[in-house]
């Protein structure tokens, strides 16, 4: 077709049949003489056209979270569930103490006996009104014992409550009738069966001093859940030391306390500190670094100073110090011992919930915690 | 619109949402689908499924930017330089889809030699008139063959004579040469005048590394042809500039080269903006348009008499030869009875328009006190409109304003909460304007139908009563027309023109109910138009005829209630999974029920299908009908080796032959090259924003020749590359609010999704500021200053032009002074400008500055979120 | 004036002549039996799925198609009349929700990235909910009874007997639970639309996700999907993606088992703020028993010692 000069007349009819046009130049060779300068048309040409998704799989960003926002949420417990925890233990420990003694029903260890199961009555009666407290609808408590759930360690602790309330009951009962009524047939056709009850009321005790802290464990919080073989036995460890600390503040107010029992009381006082220390350096080695919140920071300040030292090491030197001194220094420092265990059990109760509900709101901790095992 | 209607014949989008998903490529652009048009997005993202490309040019990494394979980020108001690169591209290299191209658009036509380019007048095209900034259209005809244009009010020949001349059409073919070599071929005229729109200048103008240039170049050319195709969507990305309807006509260029026009998993989708914004077009709330798409008649027209009118508007081939019809039976329908042949039937009733009476042209007068009542139904311009404070200022001349609405929302509430009143430039005291706050029914609350964005008319019944004296517009409309009949039938002189306009028309809809609602299925009755002998419903607009023997609302709804009583609109039976997967049985689209438009083009010029996977509509030879899965858009009888025989001079359908896909256009053939319709010229040709940081790479012209720029001592201008203003700024959506935000920001859900009003800007100009991410920041113009909070984002990045590097600013408009979400208006920065043809203004690109803090006056303000939403308490 | 009588009676609905609507075209609307659909069968026309009690159902999540509209997170405040109690906004990037919560059971994550020099940023989403685990914390250790796992394989919180315990909160895995103090103090979580399911209607969030990012069927079906869909685009060059919640797969170790609501991210869960191998709390529980067993004897026997010493 030749090239039409300007004077060509234009065509007369409007369309023939549409001229087969000049040899289509297949794709690929105009691609290639268009000298293409796009670096990134491979990948379009191997049929991925997205350059933009990363290619090899990121590896894992070292401080990945979402803009720091907490991964998991902090049960807001208020001050009353740590207070239970601390209650529980010191009606546990005191229960446990006073069972034990009245084994042997040595008339001198009476007040021990009379002091223990009376704080035990009340730390078994404080324990539901605080739990009580602290739920959001109050008047559905009684929902705590609709199911019988062995793998809720808060419903199993509810049981627990009922068990060991009974026996406090029975165990203070008896103690009213021994005090008021020691000669009566009745106190002593009761006294052995009594005693062979309260015996197994050890049981039920020891468990409202342990479940507290397997509760925490069986949570996600890293350090409750990190330190899941150890902190039951801490709490054990420390309801025994800050019940007997209460048995032996409160029998000295309740009347003389002969000094071979005040000797054997601070005796077992100082191994439950012992067990106490050894096993919080336990929880330590187990939590590794998920025990961040308590290695400094507030509730760790608190926990170092007024759990460890002024609640554990202080009385045990207490005690030490005590026994090469006249009786009545001996009396008010272990006096003091015994505050110093009772305060430092709070302490402790109090610093392991807060710092592990505060853990909560760092997502790398908890991310830590969740790494798939090596 | 004017964009698609000079390019194909019509206004609307050529192809459907769902149709999407047979595409093998999809660019987004100019608009962010995922976060505006989710639910139509769902039909992109099958498309990437089936394993299509999906490409988002935008400046601004959006939402939609993350689901998409490749992402283009682009200077705001250079997409015709970047479309300009394409379109050359295809033509260097000889890409485009030959087969289609040639008989189907006019780029075998030959133009005039009086015609002169940009290329030869340094970014002007011939026939500009510096005084009154538009162009004649003398100089850009056919040789020896001047043509109309489609569509309304387009620009035609100024010799207002052009009747006799275009008459012409119906005696000779127009010259072709088919070989594509001819110098004044349609095709070498484009070839020399995008020939500078090489990668590099694209590169230089938008932006956009070469490379990515030259990927997206070949996945559009490998995913169009025989058995691939590639859809188009945009929405306000691209209109709202000062040359907006040139880029859309740039993307139509490169979608016919291509040769996508027409066909399944093609086409344009012009996404819309409100629910039914594509029916108040069609049924308009324009000032310059009669229902679909008939010219208003104007004073500065011939229009003076029907005859005249119907000469002007009509074009002699293609099929707006039947525009007669159309408005006969539109004055029948509107005058009834009063509208005889004598009284050219009623055409004098019709109020002529004097000038450019669109929104901010009518802001300006209602401010120069021109205006003296406002009725206000379903807008919020105090936050939606342009340069928003000088809104508020005007709205304080009016006597009075009348606003409908749900909500008191930020333009009601002007006088007694705006920022102005808040600075003491306003006082209530000395505000005369009476407000009527009428509360307002809202969709749910009344019967209506919505037009989507692909032309679907769809029915809904009321769902629930509206609460108290909450009234929907037809109630509001029919009873105020009643009442202002009573009043005008004691008019004095009852034969005045005054008096006949409103006492003329059939004015008397069946009511219901006790609240006495028109029923406003018969308003769509009257649409679909009556036979007015029996009152039998039209069929098809092919029954209408002009002797007012037929009624009819709008030519192109017709169809749409074809039996008394049958509302198609209502009906929602979707294709089973195995096809043919054109759900013509849901709703009803406009013109007779056709999906996708020009869908001749889908078969070739035999009537063959281009290739079994891309069939849509075909040649029956057998039973000689045009046939397949939509409503053919061709006369069904064509064949398709019809020609006209011009020794009969064919008029209408009959001039164009059987391989016009086209049939609005007089040529029948989709224009590469506008001869006429456009003020702004034949082709694109790249300008830049009134208030750009550049210089224009590409011509001496720097701006729009024929855009409107309102030299007002309240709205100052920036100048080019500004040093006070030195960012480029855009203007975009959330998903999570409504435009103006009276239908999110007052809901306590949305409010909390994205509660204060916030400014994205790049890491490196934040670093450059000193912002960190969330600080409080002013963003200031010469017109207004608005403080937000900063989003400081890698998904804005800084341009390099040309070893220069400029800044991108992109802000959500939503906010305002009132409702649960509050914050600055950002419209106060905008200006007062308009782009030729529809008079759209410029939000998407202009400059502007910012500063880390709060506003001078922050204190006066509320803070950012109200946060005093009610908590609807939990039971 | 002339009053023309209206434009021909309108009758709503029914077809012409008692014609039987064909269903070719032009097929006329028959409104009285289109719609609405049948009670029961609703979940069959959205999700594909019928819903039966006795079968378990899911979501599987392909964060591949979520364009982060939120549809979701509405969705499911407006079908439960979840209050909008935190209105704040906080430089994070586009999600001013935060977190899952007692009034927030939907939650839609935004996660920028930037990346390599050169290459563009990332924008990932990911619409997070409970997980409706297989062996749910929350269940295990609710003390009431409260938290039950339905006949749809959900896992609910009775409203009726939650007591406001708290205990729930720490056991879940993936923060999802929290307590109303505002109004009724208890617990809240999504109750995978426990309401609708029963009417047989598609989880609320679920239908109103466009891109049908949130897939709702049964388990077992949504597993296959996940898989071919992991397996898709690892073809297509993302090696990025992976499940979370797949049958001892990542977010499924450690006793959790599954998790019936579950995921394909984009990449490692840490990014999205979960866990990679999260622990179900109630297995931490038998280690601490046998040391607390071991500890109390040997504590309670010493003390016994130590206070039964006979002196005599
Ligand atoms: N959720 C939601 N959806 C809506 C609306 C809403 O308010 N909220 N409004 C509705 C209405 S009224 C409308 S009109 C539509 C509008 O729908 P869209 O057009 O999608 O709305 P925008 O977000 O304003 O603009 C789209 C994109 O254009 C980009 N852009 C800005 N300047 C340029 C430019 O020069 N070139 C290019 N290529 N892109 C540019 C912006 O970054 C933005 O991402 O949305 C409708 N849908
Ligand atoms: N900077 C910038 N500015 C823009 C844009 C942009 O992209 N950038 N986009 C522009 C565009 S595309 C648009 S569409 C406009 C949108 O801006 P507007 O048109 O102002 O839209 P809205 O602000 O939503 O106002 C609609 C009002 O109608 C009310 N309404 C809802 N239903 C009904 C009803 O049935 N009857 C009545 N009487 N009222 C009702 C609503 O309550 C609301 O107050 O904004 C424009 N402004
Ligand atoms: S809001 Fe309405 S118009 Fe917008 S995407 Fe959703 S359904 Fe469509
Ligand atoms: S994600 Fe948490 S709240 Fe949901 S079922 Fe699992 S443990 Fe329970
Ligand atoms: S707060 Fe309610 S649901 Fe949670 S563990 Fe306690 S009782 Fe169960
Ligand atoms: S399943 Fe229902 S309750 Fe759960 S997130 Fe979805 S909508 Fe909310
Ligand atoms: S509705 Fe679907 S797409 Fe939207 S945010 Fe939710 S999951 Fe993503
Ligand atoms: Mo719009």
């Amino acid at each position: 077709m030749a090239l039409p000069t300007e004077t060509t007349q234009p065509q007369t009819d409007l369309f023939e049949e549409a001229s087969p046009p000049a040899a289509i130049i297949p794709l690929q060779e105009v691609l290639e003489n268009t000298r293409q300068l796009a670096s990134l048309a491979p990948e379009y040409l191997a049929g991925h056209a997205a350059a933009n998704q990363r290619k090899d799989g990121h590896p894992t960003p070292a401080e990945a979270d979402y803009y720091g926002l907490p991964a998991i949420k902090k049960p807001e417990w208020e001050w009353y569930i740590p207070a239970y925890f601390w209650c529980g233990g010191v009606a546990s420990g005191a229960y446990i103490t006073a069972a034990l003694l009245d084994l042997r029903h040595r008339p001198e260890d009476a007040a021990l006996v009379r002091a223990g199961r009376y704080i035990a009555l009340t730390g078994a009666a404080v324990s539901p009104v605080l739990l009580i407290a602290d739920l959001g609808r109050p008047e559905r408590w009684y929902n705590m014992l609709r199911v019988f759930r062995p793998r809720s360690m808060m419903n199993m602790g509810a049981w627990a409550l009922v068990a060991f309330g009974a026996f406090t009951a029975k165990a203070a009962g008896l103690q009213v009738l021994q005090d008021l009524a020691p000669e009566s047939r009745v106190t002593r056709w009761l006294l052995p069966v009594g005693r062979v009850v309260t015996a197994a009321g050890i049981a039920p005790a020891a468990v409202i001093g342990t479940y507290t802290g397997l509760l925490l464990a069986a949570t996600n919080v890293p350090l409750w859940a990190g330190s899941r073989r150890t902190i039951g036995p801490l709490f054990f460890c420390s309801a025994m030391s800050t019940g007997m600390a209460a048995v032996d503040l409160t029998s000295r107010m309740l009347g003389p306390v002969s000094e071979a029992a005040e000797e054997r009381l601070k005796k077992a006082e100082g191994i439950a500190l012992g067990a106490e220390l050894a096993m919080t350096a336990g929880a330590a080695a187990e939590l590794g670094g998920l025990a961040k919140p308590l290695a400094g920071g507030k509730w760790g300040r608190a926990l170092q100073l007024g759990s460890i030292g002024l609640g554990m090491v202080a009385p045990l030197v207490l005690r030490e110090v005590g026994k090469h001194l006249s009786p009545r220094p001996r009396k008010t420092l272990g006096l003091l011992a015994s505050a110093l265990v009772l305060a430092g059990g709070a302490v402790m109760r109090f610093a392991i919930t807060e710092a592990g509900k505060e853990q909560c709101d760092d997502p790398q901790a908890y991310f830590d915690y969740t790494r798939p095992e090596a | 619109m004017p964009g698609l209607g000079t390019s194909f014949g019509r206004g609307g989008a050529t192809t459907a949402q769902w149709d999407l998903q047979n595409a093998q490529c999809i660019v987004i652009e100019g608009s962010s689908m995922a976060e505006n048009h989710p639910v139509a997005y769902r039909f992109v993202m099958k498309a990437k499924e089936r394993g299509a490309t999906i490409i988002h040019v935008d400046p601004r990494f959006s939402r939609t930017s993350s689901l998409a394979d490749l992402h283009v980020p682009i200077r705001p108001g250079s997409d015709i330089a970047w479309l300009g690169g394409l379109i050359n591209y295809v033509l260097q290299n000889d890409l485009y889809f030959r087969e289609y191209v040639i008989p189907y658009t006019n780029a075998a036509s030959i133009v005039s030699e009086d015609f002169e380019d940009t290329e030869d007048l340094d970014g002007l095209f011939s026939g500009y008139d510096p005084e009154e900034r538009r162009h004649q259209v003398d100089t850009w005809q056919y040789e020896g063959q001047p043509v109309p244009a489609p569509g309304y009010n387009p620009v035609q020949l100024s010799t207002q004579e052009h009747i006799p001349q275009t008459e012409s059409l119906t005696e000779k073919p127009i010259p072709r040469d088919e070989t594509l070599q001819h110098p004044r071929c349609v095709l070498q005229i484009l070839k020399r005048h995008f020939a500078r729109y090489t990668p590099e200048m694209v590169a230089k103008t938008c932006g956009i590394p070469e490379e990515l240039f030259h990927q997206v170049a070949r996945v559009l050319v490998e995913n169009s042809g025989r058995e691939r195709t590639t859809a188009w969507c945009y929405a306000v990305g691209w209109t709202q500039h000062t040359k907006g309807v040139q880029i859309i006509r740039a993307a139509a260029i490169l979608q016919l080269l291509l040769g996508n026009i027409g066909r399944p998993g093609g086409g344009i989708l012009a996404l819309r903006g409100h629910a039914t914004i594509q029916g108040s077009t069609d049924i308009p709330t324009l000032y310059d348009m009669l229902p679909t798409y008939l010219g208003q008649p104007s004073a500065q027209k011939k229009h003076e008499h029907l005859e005249e009118y119907i000469q002007t508007e009509q074009s002699p081939t293609g099929w707006w030869v039947n525009y007669p019809k159309y408005i006969v039976s539109l004055l029948k329908a509107w005058y009834g009875d009063a509208a005889r042949e004598e009284n050219e039937y009623c055409f004098d009733h019709l109020p002529r328009i004097t000038g450019d009476h669109s929104q901010l042209p009518m802001t300006m007068a209602i401010h120069d006190g021109e205006i003296q009542g406002l009725f206000l139904m379903g807008q919020n311009p105090a936050v939606g409109g342009q340069h928003a404070g000088f809104i508020r200022k005007a709205l304080a001349s009016l006597d009075w304003m009348v606003v409908r609405d749900g909500f008191e929302h930020e333009t009601a509430a002007f006088w007694y909460a705006s920022p102005e009143v808040r600075r003491g430039e306003m006082d209530p005291k000395q505000i005369k304007t009476e407000v009527f706050l009428l509360p307002a029914a809202l969709a749910g609350e009344k019967d209506g139908s919505f037009t989507n964005t692909h032309r679907l008319v769809q029915w809904h019944d009321k769902a629930v009563e509206a609460p108290g004296d909450a009234r929907g517009e037809p109630w509001f409309m029919y009873h105020l027309g009643m009442r202002l009949r009573k009043l005008y039938a004691q008019d004095p002189e009852p034969e005045s023109i005054r008096v006949r306009q409103l006492l003329d028309l059939t004015w008397s809809y069946p009511l219901e109910g006790e609240r006495q609602e028109p029923v406003v299925e018969s308003v769509l009755q009257e649409i679909n138009g009556y036979h007015v002998t029996d009152r039998k419903p039209v069929q098809s607009f092919e029954d209408l005829q002009d002797d007012g023997s037929t009624a009819c609302g709008g030519w192109l709804y017709c169809g749409v209630m074809p039996e008394p009583g049958v509302n198609l609109a209502r009906n929602r039976l979707p294709d089973p999974v195995e096809g043919p997967g054109t759900h013509r049985n849901w709703g009803y689209a406009w013109p007779s029920n056709r999906r996708i438009l020009y869908n001749r083009a889908s078969a070739d010029p035999d009537g063959k299908p281009w290739s079994e996977q891309k069939r849509l509509v075909w040649w029956d030879p057998e039973q000689g009908v045009w046939t397949g899965n939509d409503n053919p858009d061709f006369p069904r009888e064509k064949a398709p080796d019809y020609r006209p025989d011009w020794s009969r001079n064919p008029r209408g359908m009959d001039a164009h032959p059987g391989t016009a896909p086209f049939i609005m256009i007089a040529d029948g053939l989709g224009w590469l090259y506008a001869p006429s319709g456009l003020q702004d010229g034949p082709l694109p040709a790249h300008y830049e924003a009134v208030e750009s940081p550049v210089r224009n790479p590409l011509y001496g012209q720097q701006i729009s020749p024929t855009c409107q720029v309102y030299h007002r001592p309240e709205n100052p201008i920036h100048a080019v590359d500004d040093p006070a203003y030195p960012y480029v700024v855009t203007s975009y959506r959330l998903t999570e609010h409504h435009t103006g935000g009276t239908m999110s920001r007052w809901i306590p859900w949305l409010a909390e999704m994205q509660p204060e009003a916030f400014v994205e800007i790049s890491e490196e100009l934040a670093a450059e500021k000193g912002i960190e991410n969330g600080d409080w920041v002013t963003v200031y113009t010469a017109r207004a200053e608005t403080e937000m909070r900063a989003l400081v984002t890698p998904r804005i990045q800084p341009l390099h032009l040309d070893g220069r590097t400029v800044h991108v600013v992109a802000m959500p408009w939503h906010y305002g002074y009132i409702g649960l979400a509050q914050g600055d208006v950002a419209n106060d920065l905008c200006s007062l400008v308009t782009s030729p043809n529809i008079s759209i203004h410029e939000a998407k690109a202009f400059t502007c500055n910012l500063r880390p803090g709060r506003r001078a006056n922050a204190e006066n303000t509320p803070v950012g979120h109200a946060g005093n939403g009610e908590r609807n308490q939990r039971s | 004036m002339s009053e023309t009588e209206g434009a021909g009676e309108v009758r709503h609905g029914p077809f012409p002549s008692g014609q039987t609507p064909s269903r070719e075209w032009p097929f006329y609307y028959d409104y009285a039996t289109e719609c609405p659909p049948p009670p029961g069968i609703e979940a069959e026309k959205t999700s594909g799925y019928p819903v039966r009690p006795g079968e378990d159902y899911g979501f599987f999540t392909d964060t591949t198609l979520c364009i982060g509209c939120k549809a979701c997170e509405v969705a499911c405040k407006e079908w439960n009349q979840l209050p909008a109690d935190h209105i704040e906004w906080r430089a994070t990037s586009y999600d001013q929700t935060r977190s899952l919560g007692h009034s927030t059971w939907r939650h839609v994550k935004f996660i920028e990235q930037r990346q390599a020099e050169g290459e563009r940023p990332r924008w990932l989403f990911q619409s997070d909910i409970c997980k409706h685990c297989a062996h749910a914390g929350c269940l295990e250790a609710c003390p009431t009874g409260a938290i039950v796992r339905t006949e749809y394989g959900s896992v609910l919180i009775q409203q009726d007997v939650c007591n406001g315990c708290l205990y729930c909160i720490p056991s879940c895995p993936f923060g999802v639970i929290t307590l109303d103090r505002e109004s009724d103090a208890k617990a809240h979580k999504c109750t995978f639309c426990y309401d609708r399911l029963q009417d047989g209607m598609e989880p609320a969030c679920a239908k109103s996700c466009p891109t049908d990012s949130i897939q709702f069927g049964p388990i077992t079906q949504l597993r296959a999907r996940a898989q071919a869909r992991v397996e898709a685009l690892h073809d297509q060059g993302f090696p990025e993606a992976q499940l979370y919640g797949d049958p001892g797969g990542q977010g499924a170790t450690n006793g959790v088992e599954a998790l019936n609501s579950f995921f394909l991210l984009m990449d490692h869960p840490n990014v999205y703020g979960l866990p990679e191998a999260p622990k179900l709390p109630a297995r931490q529980v038998a280690p601490g028993l046998l040391t607390s067993l071991a500890a109390g004897v040997l504590l309670i026997g010493a003390t016994a010692a130590a206070l039964l010493g006979s002196r005599r």
